[in-house]
């Protein structure tokens, strides 16, 4: 049976299933047991589950990241969970330079089964240590795979593959789609969720939205601005079709190039850093793949600047809607 | 009988909130341990769940301040 | 607290003043955060959105530690600093606008109430947990070279000790007798970790130990103890002879952060906050020793309360930067 979830619940509700199915499964992180997580990705767990496979940890991600490496290596599939993905710069040689490399550098000997569980995004004026998405960051380093769902049904589905890939898994939530009541987040985010277990694959995009004259690629948040944006050119008589990426490593260069061979036209919205990024790449896939496209292709990137705390200096940065239809118009 | 149906007291604070969400319509039918709202203090959410088998009498609509104890509606069993 | 008749009055009283406007000005711009946040509670509604970590409860950390410093001493603190920043002499109306994400402000609103920079009393802070240790062995080094006298505070909670960097940046210090005090406000609390269960010992103070340096631990409900301890703290910096660990054990009046009911708290412990309130102890401590009246005492209050509103009101009247600001400034030597 269905029912609609916010994606806070789903994420929690797909971990405890896991931990019912599979008691190689444990949580590891800050404030994730009496807490139940501070974005609630984690509610009810210690209830279920104990302070032995639910633990709370000390501020030391360094340690308690590296050790899920370890744990991973004896068979265990550990979830940590690091509150925001800007405290990851403590951590960053356990992930980048292990957790990424252990398979490859064993030659195949040793499995990392870990998945890493994040809070990204900003539009709440929590500034710059506190608003980043960073996601390309980490989707540059080989052996990470890179999930962000966009709503429930998604964060359920692909926490799940998370918890069964034998590879190392960053998922990265935004903290303004989990349905909390206190922070702010489209009510499209929160859908109808099964009950029982299921998967979302990993490495499959999803068109949301279809359309012929342009396609926009975005992933979390701002596959609400931009799909809010297409309905509005629809109006005007622009057909956007509105892919969410949904995983970035392995990235589903199918669905993504199908559609812009259609379209003709490609707009990038990025809520992470403009350069060296997300959008980029996609750029990229799409070029190198040979795709003609009749217009030049259009990011709707975060400028590279630092997350500002004034309200108004962040609505000036963060992309939306209004942004990506002028885009869009630009190349038509 | 009605059983009353309370916010739980979650802080030693005297901290307010609103129900975020009630899961269920006035009137519904609403069995044990079934959730049927969503609290929210401050920052942090509490699951509701039914005292007893019965029909939900809603007394507090969403998005009203609320106490902690305060009773929020009612079940009415046989 | 023998050693209070031996502080001259008006040190006393600037202790009592500095403790008394914080407490005034946290509880001030708490009303101001919830502006807009009741009764739902939304994290970016109202004058001052994003998160808000005040220190009441505290302010004997900040006070006891910046009495001793000079302008040129740098104090790097936590995500909750407006205790230190206040102590340290940032500018109350700049600081105020900052957090309101006004042109006016310290950083013309880009940094915010968790990012706040004074250059001119050497304050800074930051967000992440255990960013300050490094910094301040830094200003140790820069002290050094430079042939200064000035000394560097770092910051830290509880929680923080718990970091890499705390332990490196303490072994820095030592191994190079750097003029640095590293400060742990042990407030018991990592958010909804208790220390016993995150902390393998019972005391931070012992964790010098294993770097060479002296390790004192003070209780923070007394702030004369807090200002004597660092008094020796800084000045052994300041002579040369290198860093010094001071862990204030301080308790936690409010929330982690602002919108945080407490419930993993149990009820004795906010009991025991309130009993070891340091300005609730201070005030006392002065009326029966008969160091002050109640009417200077009331005076001092009457002035903080008229500053603080001040800085309100400079805060609430400034306007907000114009969005192109957000573009600027990202580099040194250009726009």
């Amino acid at each position: 049976m269905a029912r609609k979830l916010p994606m806070y619940k789903a994420i929690s509700e797909a971990i405890a299933q896991e931990m019912e199915r599979d008691e190689n499964v444990f949580v590891m992180g800050e404030d994730i047991g009496a807490y139940g997580g501070i974005f609630g990705a984690t509610t009810g767990l210690l209830e279920k589950f104990g302070p032995e496979r639910v633990r709370d940890t000390p501020i030391s991600e360094a340690a308690f990241i590296g050790a899920a490496l370890g744990a991973a290596s004896k068979g265990m599939r550990p979830i940590v969970e690091l509150m925001f993905v800007d405290f990851f710069g403590v951590a960053m040689d356990q992930i980048y330079n292990h957790i990424a490399k252990a398979h490859y550098m064993s030659g195949g000997q040793v499995k990392m089964p870990v998945v890493i569980m994040t809070a990204m995004g900003g539009g709440y004026s929590d500034a710059a240590q506190h608003s980043q998405c960073l996601y390309g960051l980490f989707a540059h380093v080989p052996g990470l795979k890179i999930v962000i769902p966009s709503n429930s049904y998604d964060a359920k589905g692909l926490m799940i593959s998370a918890i069964r890939d034998d590879n190392p898994v960053m998922y990265f939530f935004h903290k303004g789609l989990m349905g909390l009541g206190w922070m702010p987040s489209p009510p499209e985010a929160t859908v109808e969720v099964p009950e029982e277990p299921y998967t979302v694959p990993i490495g499959e995009a999803k068109v949301v939205k279809e359309g012929s004259d342009v396609t926009i690629v975005g992933v979390a948040k701002m596959v609400y601005e931009a799909l809010w944006a297409a309905e509005e050119l629809e109006k005007e008589g622009i057909g956007a079709e509105v892919i969410d990426l949904r995983t970035l490593v392995p990235v589903d260069k199918k669905t993504l190039l199908n559609s812009v061979k259609k379209t003709g036209r490609l707009v990038v919205v990025d809520e992470d850093y403009r350069s060296y990024g997300m959008s980029g790449e996609v750029i990229a896939t799409v070029v190198e793949n040979g795709i003609s496209l009749e217009a030049p292709p259009v990011r709707v990137a975060y400028p590279d600047v630092p997350v500002p705390y004034s309200r108004v200096l962040e609505r000036y940065v963060l992309p939306d809607k209004e942004k990506i239809i002028n885009a869009v118009k630009s190349i038509m | 009988m009605e059983v009353e149906v309370k916010v739980p007291i979650v802080s030693q604070e005297d901290k307010k909130g609103v129900i975020n969400q009630w899961y269920k319509s006035d009137g519904d039918e609403v069995k044990e341990g079934e959730e049927i709202a969503e609290v929210m203090i401050e920052k942090v959410t509490i699951i509701v769940k039914a005292p007893v088998s019965g029909k939900l009498r809603i007394l507090v609509p969403e998005n009203e301040e609320i106490s902690q104890g305060q009773v929020i509606a009612v079940v009415e069993t046989e | 607290m023998e050693k209070v008749e031996e502080i001259p009055k008006e040190t006393l009283l600037e202790i009592y003043k500095t403790m008394h406007k914080i407490r005034t000005y946290e509880e001030t711009l708490a009303e101001w955060y919830y502006k807009g946040k009741t009764p739902r509670f939304d994290i970016s509604a109202g004058p001052i959105p994003g998160e808000l970590h005040l220190s009441s409860g505290q302010e004997s950390a900040a006070v006891g530690v910046c009495m001793h410093l000079k302008p040129e001493d740098a104090l790097i603190g936590t995500h909750r600093a407006h205790h230190f920043a206040i102590a340290k002499g940032v500018d109350l109306k700049k600081m105020t606008a900052e957090i309101f994400g006004k042109a006016t402000g310290l950083s013309r609103g880009k940094g915010g109430h968790m990012h706040l920079f004074d250059a001119n009393v050497n304050f800074s802070c930051s967000g992440i947990v255990g960013a300050s240790f490094p910094q301040a062995v830094g200003v140790g080094i820069a002290a050094k070279l430079k042939g200064e006298d000035y000394v560097a505070v770092a910051v830290g909670g509880d929680g923080a000790a718990n970091q890499g960097t705390f332990h490196e940046a303490l072994n820095l210090a030592a191994i190079w007798k750097l003029p640095v005090i590293f400060v742990i406000e042990d407030n018991s609390w990592a958010i909804s970790v208790p220390k016993e269960k995150s902390t393998a010992v019972a005391k931070n103070s012992e964790r010098a130990a294993g770097y060479g340096i002296p390790g004192v631990s003070v209780d923070g409900a007394d702030v004369i103890a807090v200002y004597e301890v660092a008094k020796e703290a800084v000045e052994r910096a300041r002579r040369g002879e290198g860093p010094s660990l001071i862990e204030i054990k301080v308790y936690r009046l409010r929330g982690h952060f602002e919108g945080d009911p407490q419930h993993y708290r149990p009820k004795e412990d906010l009991e025991l906050a309130r009993q070891k309130d340091p300005l609730m102890n201070f005030e006392k401590l002065l009326l029966e020793k008969g160091i002050a009246t109640e009417d200077e005492l009331n005076k001092i209050k009457e002035e903080n309360i008229r500053e603080v509103q001040e800085a309100i009101d400079f805060a609430v009247n400034s306007p907000y930067p114009e969005p192109e600001e957000a573009l600027k400034g990202v580099f040194a030597g250009g726009e």
